[in-house]
Order: C-alpha cells, then sequence, then structure tokens
C-alpha cells in the first residue's frame, strides 16, 4: 500500500465520480418536478360551476322580478331584470366573467315543459301528489289542438293506472272537453270558445260559471302524478296547488314563459345559450 | 521470496500513468453513456407524464362541454355556441407533438414523431354530444374547441 501514499489518483476519480453523480441527479429531478408543475397548472378549470349557478341565479331573479311586479307591471319587472343584470355582471367580474343577459320578453306559455313551443310535450307536471285543493287551467282557445292532437291532462297512480283525464281540443269555435274517470264510459261538455277561458276543475266552473262536475280526484287515497301530453299543441296558463305524500304543500303557476339570451365569456371560454323560465313558477 | 507489495522490481513510471489515466478515461467513458441513457428515459417518461396530463385537461374540457349541453338540452333551451380556449406548449421536452381524436374508440392519442416509446392514449366520454375526428400539431400553440349545435358536434381546431 506504500506505493499508492504518494498518489492521489483514486481520489481524483472519486471526486470525478460523485460529481457527475450530483449532475445526473440535480438534472433529471429538476426535469420531473418542472413538468408535473407546468401541466398541472393550466388543468384548473371552474367555468362549468359558474355557468351552472349563473343559470340558477337567473332563474330566480326573473321569477322574482315576475313576483316583484305582481305580475302585471311590465315596468316594474325590467326594472327588477336590468338591477339583477348590472349586480351579476358586477360579481362574475370578479370571478374573470363577463355577463350579459337580453331578451328579457315574456310571453303566453305552451303547456310544454319548459313553456315554449318546441319544448317537450309529453311530461310529468307534478309527481307524489297527495291531495289537491287547487287545479285552474286556463288555455287559449285560438291556439289550441284539433281532435287529432287534443291536450290531454291525466292524474296516474304509482302503477300506472288513470285515475282522471281531461282532454280538450277546439272544433271551429267549439272547445270539446272530455272527461274519462278510472277508466269509465266518457263525459263531455262542449263550450263556445271565448277568450279568456278559465276552466277551475276543483271547483267545477268555467268563467266563474258552474258546470256539471269535472269528478277530478281532489284526495284520491293513493300517491298520483298529473301528466300532460301534446303540451306543443296548445297555449295558456294553468296553476296547481295542493299537498305532497311527504306532507309538504306545493303551488305551481305558470302565466308566462321568459326566454331570455345568457352570454358568459372569460379568458378561457364563452357561452351562449337561451334560459327558458316559467313564470312565477314554483311558489313555496 | 519477498512480499509481492514491497518488490519494486520492473516499476515504470510511465506505465503507471497510463494504467491510471486508461482507467479513469474508461470509468468516465462509462458514467456519461449511462448519464445519457438515463436522460433519455427520463425525457421519455417526462414527455409521457405530460402527455397524460395535458390529455386529461383535453379530456375534462370535452366532458364540461358535453355536460354543459347536456343540462342545456334537458333545461330545453337553444345553445348559440360554447367555445373553450385550449392553450397547450408547442414543445415538450424540446419535441413537437400531435394530438389525435378519434370518435371510434373515442382516446384521444398524443405522441412526439412517431416514436412508439411516447405515445399516451387518454380515454374521454361524451353523452349528448360526438367529437369532430381531426389531428392537430403542437406547433400552432392556440387551439379552438367548439360545440356546433347544427350538427351537436364539439369541433377542435
Amino acid at each position: 500500500m506504500k506505493s499508492f501514499n504518494d498518489s492521489a489518483q483514486l481520489l481524483l476519480i472519486a471526486g470525478f465520480a460523485i460529481g457527475v453523480g450530483i449532475v445526473v441527479i440535480t438534472v433529471m429531478l429538476n426535469n420531473v418536478i418542472y413538468a408535473s408543475n407546468m401541466a398541472s397548472e393550466s388543468s384548473i378549470d371552474t367555468s362549468r360551476h359558474d355557468i351552472a349557478n349563473a343559470v340558477q341565479t337567473t332563474t330566480e331573479a326573473y321569477q322574482d322580478a315576475y313576483r316583484y311586479s305582481n305580475g302585471g307591471t311590465y315596468g316594474d319587472y325590467e326594472n327588477y331584470i336590468d338591477s339583477y343584470s348590472k349586480k351579476a355582471l358586477q360579481n362574475y367580474a370578479t370571478a374573470g366573467f363577463t355577463f350579459h343577459l337580453q331578451n328579457h320578453q315574456y310571453s303566453e306559455p305552451y303547456f310544454t315543459q319548459n313553456g315554449l313551443a318546441e319544448g317537450k310535450s309529453n311530461w310529468t307536471l307534478v309527481s307524489n301528489v297527495n291531495t289537491t285543493e287547487v287545479l285552474f287551467i286556463t288555455p287559449n282557445t285560438s291556439v289550441m289542438g284539433n281532435e287529432s292532437n287534443p291536450l290531454v291532462i291525466e292524474a296516474v297512480n304509482s302503477s300506472g293506472s288513470s285515475l282522471w283525464l281531461m282532454r280538450m281540443y277546439n272544433t271551429s269555435g267549439t272547445i270539446n272537453i272530455t272527461v274519462i274517470v278510472s277508466s269509465s264510459a266518457p263525459s263531455y261538455r262542449n263550450v263556445t270558445a271565448v277568450t279568456p277561458m278559465e276552466i277551475n276543475v276543483t271547483g267545477n266552473q268555467i268563467n266563474g260559471v258552474g258546470v256539471p262536475s269535472f269528478n277530478y280526484p281532489t284526495s284520491a287515497g293513493q300517491d298520483y302524478s298529473i301528466n300532460i301530453y301534446n303540451g306543443n299543441t296548445t297555449a295558456g296558463m294553468c296553476t296547481i296547488s295542493g299537498n305532497l305524500t311527504s306532507g309538504q304543500p306545493f303551488t305551481i303557476m305558470r302565466h308566462y314563459v321568459a326566454n331570455p339570451t345568457l352570454r358568459m365569456s372569460s379568458s378561457q371560454m364563452s357561452i351562449d345559450r337561451t334560459v327558458p323560465i316559467i313564470l312565477p313558477g314554483g311558489v313555496s | 521470496m519477498r512480499g509481492l507489495a514491497g518488490d519494486e522490481n520492473a516499476v515504470s513510471v510511465p506505465l503507471g500513468f497510463i494504467l491510471t489515466f486508461s482507467i479513469t478515461v474508461l470509468v468516465l467513458v462509462i458514467a456519461l453513456s449511462s448519464f445519457y441513457s438515463m436522460m433519455g428515459q427520463a425525457e421519455q417518461t417526462v414527455m409521457r407524464d405530460e402527455f397524460e396530463i395535458h390529455g386529461s385537461d383535453i379530456a375534462a374540457r370535452i366532458s364540461s362541454i358535453d355536460t354543459t349541453v347536456g343540462i342545456a338540452k334537458d333545461a330545453g333551451s337553444t345553445i348559440g355556441r360554447i367555445s373553450y380556449r385550449l392553450s397547450l406548449p408547442d414543445r415538450i421536452a424540446g419535441e413537437e407533438y400531435s394530438i389525435e381524436f378519434s370518435n371510434a374508440t373515442n382516446d384521444i392519442t398524443i405522441m412526439s414523431g412517431d416514436r412508439v416509446e411516447t405515445r399516451v392514449m387518454i380515454p374521454y366520454s361524451t353523452q349528448d354530444t360526438t367529437v369532430n375526428p381531426t389531428i392537430l400539431y403542437s406547433s400552432k400553440g392556440e387551439f379552438l374547441m367548439v360545440y356546433n349545435p347544427v350538427n351537436n358536434t364539439i369541433e377542435i381546431s
């Protein structure tokens, strides 16, 4: 071993090896850490939730605006929407979004799910009903289906059997109303078309005048749903209230439908969609 | 017979130097070549990692558009336009890459050049829309994902 005492080659080689090792480890670690951080940073995107929130708050704002205007004063309604629009614009600006609403006008709804003529025409108005206290139907007799496409409102129990069915259509100025209770023989009422025509189903009246009973099962003693068929053929208003099987009261009022256009955009995305809103909608 | 360690016959200083020098060079060459090969593998690993992250990001955006369309359709509303701006790096680990969308297999395939080692496939799923099959090249940098309400497709360009 004496011969190595005066030579430092081994130390030198070891030094080189350690140096190269440090360089390798540093460069590799650096690459991996840098890559993961750079890419994951760009994948955070919450705009979907912002849009869903905007649609929800806009729906509620329109319904509140309609109630605020007592369903009549269009100026009040529009002022409410304008101030909501301004507030929402400020709120979304802080989240990096522009917010724009246009086309606030409301119009007469169809008996479709969203109230628009092109909406879903066969649908369930309310399910799990225990009792119905009030059912008003006010069809627009000039926008009404014919015999082959009548508006049908049906109460169906949970096993799918029909408890009560009302069919109405316009035949050259005469409104034909057919009522079938639990698949028994139908009863007919023919009424000359007048506008507005308010049918009080639970109170058995048409335009305030008593008519033979519609035999609506206000309390069927079982859980039932109210379905609407061919809703796209007929326009008009509708109000229903009662109690659900859970014991909770419900009220659905369909007076008008608004279909505003909502535009939102951020640096990354932009969306342009309509938001159909039933006014005043569900009232608790 | 003295110990070999103590025997200094036939010791040559130049020979000792040459031997030490060649061993040093040999060790350095081995160390450097293994370093390069490790770097190469690390580069491909980094590429695949990055491709997976960007691919998942794109798949998330496709789902995002699809969900937004689904919710809007369910509410019976009409969609005028949905667009997403997609920024991707021109190069990953110093190489350009391609992104292929296939609506037959519902996969996004990202690879650099034609190297199979760097190929990554990320699945995406859509319920209410379909993605137009296309191939994008990273050199463009900025891409646009647009929902086309007429054909009910997501177009990426």
